[in-house]
């Protein structure tokens, strides 16, 4: 069936969860656009048969059989409609015809479909990646290297330059907004902070560390109790555990 | 009207169900996987077309689009009859998704929709907040995809309660995606 390699797209879209995204399925992007650029050309050469055959004057519609032209991508209900209007006296030529104007319909409706199943396929993929770069604490470093060979070249670029905008950003406005220190940009904005310093376990070794009070030395097994926003990287990543001593 | 998104998946899915239609010109490339442009479907077959593709031919009037059999008049009394203990996924898995698609068209199917869901969400609450038991199995596991995702919503909201009221709901956790 025509839509069916589009719809393994969307199908595979489904798939993201906020834990899991599926490899970048290039071969069946390739597909699919290769079905659509064929689409294509079967529509050009059908429109043009149905011209040259307007031209000779073999179609008498009702209705004046001006040559086809395909405009922009939209779809002109009208003009396909206008050659149903005589259904009682249909000759063989108008019968050809109604067969190449609902072909070309059929391909134009896969065609159209296609583009929505890519384009969705690839805003999903998009959409995931920047919910991801905002819960590692937009430093493309941290992404898992597993997940990175999930993703195709374009979309590490991705990752890098959506983090390099944002602190593009962040450099132009913070002096204005916070002249005096800096602005923690990235902590998490759904949980709100509720202490100030917070006591960790640590559980993979992580050397030392620079916090406000000095340095401090990590090692695998020890607690400590330090500022939130220094070590907030770490307990994301897993190298430290948050205790809850409530 | 329905506001759907363009980018929305679960829009797409649905649209992919078939309804029966009856062609008035001759088409091709309907065949399955495999027979490719060997596949000629002649006037006046019927065959099986996806949704979002029966709809707009049935606007041109190159197919004569039917109702599909999930909402036929026999299903709809069905559905009025016993909301609660029908196994919508065996029916089709995006039914009420499916189902607003088709409303546009259909006048009653909305009204159908309403009745079923109402009813059905309510159980769906109760079984989320009572954990799983050997009853609710069947019904959880006839739910349509919606549902699915109302009954894990509500699920999360029972943990997120829980959390809270132990005081965990503060703790920083590790990050989901690195521990896949």
């Amino acid at each position: 069936m025509l839509g069916d390699e589009a719809f393994r797209l969307a199908k595979e879209a489904k798939d993201i969860t906020p834990d899991h995204i599926p490899a970048y399925n290039e071969e069946q992007v390739r597909l699919v656009t290769q079905e659509t650029r064929y689409l294509w050309t079967r529509i050009e050469e059908m429109i043009a048969s149905l011209n040259s055959s307007a031209s000779q004057g073999q179609v008498s519609q009702q209705s004046s059989a001006q040559p086809v032209t395909l405009s922009s991508q939209t779809y002109n209900t009208q003009r396909y409609s206008q050659q149903q209007n005589t259904m009682e006296h249909i000759s063989d030529s108008q019968l050809e015809a109604n067969n190449i104007n609902g072909q070309t319909a059929l391909y134009f409706l896969t065609l159209s479909r296609n583009k929505r199943c890519l384009l969705a396929y690839h805003h999903r993929r998009t959409q995931f990646l920047r919910s991801l770069l905002w819960t590692l604490h937009l430093a493309p470093s941290l992404v898992p290297g597993d997940l990175s060979t999930r993703l195709s070249p374009e979309e590490q670029n991705y990752i890098r330059e959506y983090a390099r905008l944002n602190s593009v950003y962040r450099d132009a406005v913070e002096s204005q907004i916070y002249p005096n220190d800096s602005l923690d940009w990235v902590a998490d904005g759904e949980l709100p902070p509720r202490d100030l310093l917070i006591e960790v376990r640590v559980v993979k070794d992580c050397g030392e560390i620079v916090t406000e009070n000095g340095v401090v030395n990590l090692q695998a097994g020890t607690q400590h109790y330090l500022h939130r926003s220094d070590i907030e990287h770490l307990i994301t990543i897993g190298y430290l555990e948050h205790i809850n001593s409530c | 009207m329905a506001k759907r998104s363009y980018y929305d998946i679960d829009d797409i899915l649905a649209g992919q169900e078939r309804v029966p239609c009856v062609l008035r010109v001759d088409l091709d490339g309907l065949g399955s996987a495999g027979s490719g442009a060997a596949s000629k479907v002649h006037r006046d077959a019927r065959w099986a077309l996806p949704y979002w593709m029966a709809d707009r031919l049935n606007e041109e009037d190159y197919v004569d689009m039917e109702v599909s059999p999930v909402f036929s008049k026999r299903a709809n009394r069905m559905y009025a009859a016993s909301p609660e203990s029908i196994q919508l996924r065996a029916i089709c898995q995006h039914f009420y998704q499916f189902g607003l698609q088709l409303g546009d068209v259909v006048p009653e199917i909305p009204h159908v929709l309403r009745s079923m869901y109402m009813q059905r969400i309510q159980r769906v609450a109760r079984t989320a907040q009572q954990g799983h038991n050997v009853e609710a199995l069947d019904f959880v596991q006839g739910l349509d995809k919606t549902e699915a995702r109302m009954l894990k919503l509500c699920q999360q909201a029972e943990s997120a309660v829980a959390d809270w009221q132990q005081s965990k709901a503060h703790t920083l956790k590790k990050a989901s995606v690195v521990s896949s």
